[in-house]
């Protein structure tokens, strides 16, 4: 049996995610973000970290989960590899608390349920945790163009 | 015209909407003009008026902070910036011109999930205090609705 470790994210506004262990580089906290005019809904913000402006970006408006941003004072900068490109990326991700450790074995595995449907576009996979069903991010899309 | 102490690097403009500010190359500005010397009167499609700059008339536009196009300018904006667009000029009203040299490694460009159809920013540039939006008057023209040919937009000042 495969096991794994997972950070698990709460994004605020009842809304979770997980990513890898090695996906999240930094947490943050009250950050100073600039508002960028003429962006998407879910990413209308740049935080500079180690003079890179990076994007930040609201995963429950994306999803379509959420019309606003959820009230958060953590951020996370995470770093995910983007297809075709081998050089790291990075983007930040709002946290309505610091992140969780979790140990995820294969067992935990499942189908995204009905609920989290509109998670599918941005997920790679998904699994139980205390009887609460938790989208694992695929990064890569999420910080990617918009469909 | 506010002029920031000399630095190395390129020279640009910025142009400030509100807590918005635009940058170009200050090449691409043409003239600075003051906002009262428009001509309001029949004003082009999508723009406020018209401002007269060496025996042409051009037409000018105004963009809100959120850079969405307004036929009714704020009260701060109190200059325009006649813009180059090849042979096509026109005119951008905004609070404020900032002519500057920025650090090329100061700009970084829009990053993917930030980019929509039709924006003007293409890049962000980092300033002391904030960030400014790198664009072109091309796709300022375009965002206002400049025609790609108007043989109206040049016509010569009565």
């Amino acid at each position: 049996m495969a096991r794994g470790q997972a950070w698990v994210l709460d994004l605020g506004s009842g809304a979770s995610a997980a990513i890898g262990e090695r996906e999240l580089v930094l947490l943050l906290y009250d950050a100073a973000a600039f508002r960028v005019p003429y962006a998407p809904p879910y990413a209308n913000r740049v935080l500079f970290w180690e003079e890179r402006a990076l994007p930040v970006l609201d995963l429950p408006v994306r999803a379509g989960t959420s019309s606003v941003g959820a009230d958060t004072k953590f951020v996370a900068v995470v770093g995910y590899l983007r297809d075709g490109d081998a050089s790291l990326q990075y983007g930040v991700l709002p946290l309505a608390s610091p992140p969780v450790r979790a140990e995820v074995d294969d067992e935990q595995g499942c189908e995204l349920p009905e609920p989290l449907e509109r998670w599918r576009p941005l997920a790679v996979s998904c699994f139980r945790a205390q009887g609460v069903a938790i989208p694992v991010l695929d990064l890569g899309r999420a910080f990617g163009p918009s469909a | 015209m506010s002029r920031a102490p000399e630095r190395g690097g390129a020279r640009f403009a910025i142009l400030k909407l509100d807590e918005t500010a635009l940058v170009l190359p200050q090449s691409e500005v043409r003239a600075i003009e003051a906002a009262d010397d428009v001509v309001l009167q029949e004003p082009p499609a999508g723009g406020v008026g018209w401002i007269a700059v060496a025996e042409h008339r051009w037409p000018v536009y105004s963009l809100t902070r959120e850079l969405v196009p307004s036929g009714q300018p704020a009260r701060s904006r109190r200059m325009c910036a006649l813009l180059g667009t090849g042979g096509q000029l026109f005119g951008l009203l905004c609070d404020e011109v900032e002519v500057t040299a920025l650090d090329p490694s100061a700009i970084t460009p829009l990053p993917d999930c930030m980019q929509l159809a039709g924006s003007p920013v293409t890049a962000i540039a980092r300033r002391s205090g904030g960030i400014a939006c790198v664009t072109t008057p091309l796709r300022l023209s375009r965002l206002v609705g400049l025609p790609a040919a108007a043989p109206a937009a040049a016509r010569r000042a009565a």
